[in-house]
């Protein structure tokens, strides 16, 4: 999960930051118009269009039970296995690498894969299916 | 079987094989151990063979099946020398003839005799230059038949185009997607001109949306293909499952020449298998117990298509043992699928769609369809990516009937507009029956229910938004807007806030997550950029 070559966007939300294999973040846009989603709970604040695909907005913070999301400037488009999903971003902050990440914890969380050790704090490292899974049950 | 229908493709094909083997066998002479080029010969020669043996063309697969012996010879050492070559060509001019006289009406013989006595008879000598014995006889042999084949010299002249081409699905899907933009900006156009009130313009648009209606007929006319593309294998599969279980089962099937998108039709495979299985496996019981329960030995599978407007409706039946919704119930909650109270509340329905909830399938139960598990929660959302649908009915002790529900194309459909709310969503015109605007005070309840009088008829309505989960406009207008539509067998009124009109829209299938959300069967961007969804009201509840 975390050898070496790999490399992890990082980016903050609500207060938290979040590290997301690169391979699994398909592009990084601005805000976009947001049309509201029927039945759809509140963390899912909508849906938005890019190039033609049509992608429900995440308020990850939301979803984890905290504060929605404050002002957001950017989404983060997660990449492919048949989903169309954006996450709120407050702030995208640096790419790292393994060698950036002095420990690795394991965590007891199925939207988490684990918590990476950083020099100047922790990221949580998402588990895009984890996530997905979780969004679907609620439905 | 019907096999008529697959006779232009069989031409076409077997055209196409045949070509390649005079093709391939004028390189291989240029490069005698080729070994690629050896292996694709004896595949070409195989093909043809195998397609003119399932449409019982047997002089055509006994010559092709010799031609696929003599490359089968030499791919296990045989050795390759100019004899060859002659044979083979003059095998595939054979192979050409026959199938012109096919394609005028013919019977598609040939006098092969002597052709497959020389392609029985090779026998190379060094691989060299022919040697002066056998070989060259067999090639003057092979040269001499020619003449004697009616039309068997004029191929070599061909120059006649194709009458067909063969495009890769993906073009196809371009096409599709641009003929859906291209009615997007068409929208746009609509709108612009009625601001500009330009008469002229007005006219060029709808002319413009005429033109654009026949081209997108035409792309989905193309993508189409008839549902026996997936169900042809489906008896033979029957009967392996039946066997494997050791129960007899019968296997009909209806309605295979009904026509698909062909995306759709990818994505019905693995399902369709998947739940096939699952009635020859659970559903239908070993004869014994069948014949206890005063049945016949023998259990019956079918799988039945019907077409309603642009809609696709696969049932697929046993007459097995059926499905208990109290056990379906009981065992999701002992794996933790669903708390017990839920479970109890659940309709008969609900309880017998548990089987879909993912975590349901034990491993057994779950089809290994070319390495990938597919179980019914995987049917289910297939089904709900594409904007159809699935539900469950079935008769302990008579059987199960799976309804898989699908859209016939998915590319663009006519909508009605309705307001909720801030919410704009759609409703395929297809499921409106009729719309109505009555006076709040036409509006009744009876029985704590509340109903709508129309043509002498009591109709239940339905808030929309409360199906939805939505808030409704602060103040209900003085009119009603509702729209009335079939559900599960009954008249119901769904009330809006406001119709705003129909309009056909360009559908955007949906991904996870909410590929997952119940009642959405799509989405649409609407010419001023706005997304909305398309509502499934037969399944929002």
């Amino acid at each position: 999960m975390t050898e070496s070559g790999r490399r992890y966007m990082l980016f903050r939300v609500c207060g938290r930051r979040f590290a997301l294999d690169v391979n699994e973040v398909a592009e990084i846009s601005e805000l976009l118009p947001e049309y509201p989603i029927p039945n759809a709970p509140a963390c899912l604040r909508g849906v938005v269009n890019i190039h033609g695909r049509v992608a429900a907005v995440l308020d990850l913070p939301r979803f984890l039970g905290d504060v929605p999301a404050g002002a957001c400037r950017s989404l983060v488009l997660i990449n492919g296995g048949g989903s169309a999903l954006a996450l709120l971003v407050e702030q995208m902050e640096r790419m790292i690498g393994s060698a950036d990440i002095t420990a690795i914890r394991q965590v007891e969380d199925n939207l988490a894969l684990a918590e990476l050790v950083l020099a100047d704090g922790s990221a949580t490292l998402l588990d895009i299916e984890g996530l997905l899974s979780s969004l679907e049950k609620s439905f | 079987m019907d096999m008529s229908q697959y006779f232009g493709l069989f031409i076409s094909e077997a055209r196409e094989h045949v070509r390649k083997i005079t093709e391939l066998t004028v390189l291989l002479e240029a490069n005698p151990a080729d070994r690629p080029t050896i292996d694709a010969l004896f595949r070409s020669a195989h093909s043809v063979k195998g397609m003119a043996a399932s449409m019982s063309f047997t002089a055509i697969a006994e010559l092709a099946h010799k031609m696929e012996d003599l490359m089968a010879r030499i791919r296990h050492g045989l050795a390759v020398d100019t004899t060859l070559f002659d044979l083979l060509l003059a095998g595939a001019d054979h192979l050409s003839a026959m199938i012109d006289d096919l394609e005028n009406g013919g019977t598609g013989s040939g006098n092969t005799a002597r052709i497959i006595e020389s392609i029985s008879a090779y026998s190379p000598s060094e691989p060299a230059p022919p040697g002066p014995d056998v070989p060259e006889k067999a090639a003057a042999d092979a040269a001499a038949e020619q003449p004697e084949e009616p039309q068997a010299g004029t191929h070599h002249e061909n120059w006649e185009v194709p009458q067909t081409v063969r495009v890769k699905t993906g073009v196809l899907d371009s096409f599709v997607n641009t003929t859906g933009e291209l009615i997007t900006v068409k929208h746009r156009l609509t709108l612009l001109a009625a601001n500009c009130r330009d008469a002229g313009l007005a006219d060029a648009v709808r002319d413009l949306g005429r033109h654009l209606g026949e081209l997108h007929d035409q792309v989905m006319a193309v993508r189409l293909m008839p549902l026996s593309a997936i169900t042809e294998r489906l008896p033979r599969m029957v009967r392996d499952l039946a066997r494997r279980s050791g129960k007899e089962v019968a296997f009909t099937l209806q309605g295979g020449e009904i026509e698909l998108d062909r995306s759709i039709l990818e994505l019905l495979g693995d399902p369709l298998a998947h739940v096939l299985r699952n009635c020859i496996d659970h559903g239908i019981e070993p004869a014994p117990e069948r014949l206890a329960a005063g049945k016949p030995a023998g259990g019956m599978v079918s799988v039945r298509v019907t077409r309603h407007k642009d809609q696709v409706e696969i049932t697929i039946a046993d007459d097995g043992r059926g499905m208990d919704p109290e056990s379906i119930a009981a065992a999701a909650v002992a794996k933790g699928v669903i708390g017990k109270e839920k479970a109890e509340s659940l309709s008969v329905l609900e309880k017998l769609m548990l089987v879909c909830q993912p975590g349901f399938s034990t491993a057994a139960e779950i089809t290994e369809v070319s390495g990938r598990g597919v179980g019914m929660d995987v049917v289910k959302t297939t089904l709900q990516s594409i904007g159809g649908s699935l539900s469950i009915a079935s008769e302990r002790g008579r059987g199960s009937r799976f309804l898989l529900r699908l859209p016939l194309t998915i590319a663009i459909i006519n909508v009605l507009l309705v307001t909720v709310g801030r919410l704009t969503v759609a409703v395929p015109l297809t499921a409106v029956i009729r719309t109505l605007e009555v006076r709040r005070d036409e509006l009744a309840s009876i029985g704590g229910e509340d109903v709508v009088f129309h043509n002498g008829e009591v109709i239940p309505l339905l808030p929309l938004h409360e199906l939805l989960n939505i808030q409704s406009a602060d103040e209900p207008a003085e009119t009603a807007a509702i729209f009335i539509a079939e559900i599960k067998g009954r008249m119901v009124g769904i009330l809006v806030d406001r119709v705003l009109g129909h309009q056909e829209v360009f559908v955007k299938s949906l991904a996870r997550p909410l590929s997952v959300l119940p009642g959405l069967n799509g989405a649409a961007i609407l010419g001023d950029g706005q997304i909305i969804f398309i509502l499934d009201i037969f399944h929002a509840d």
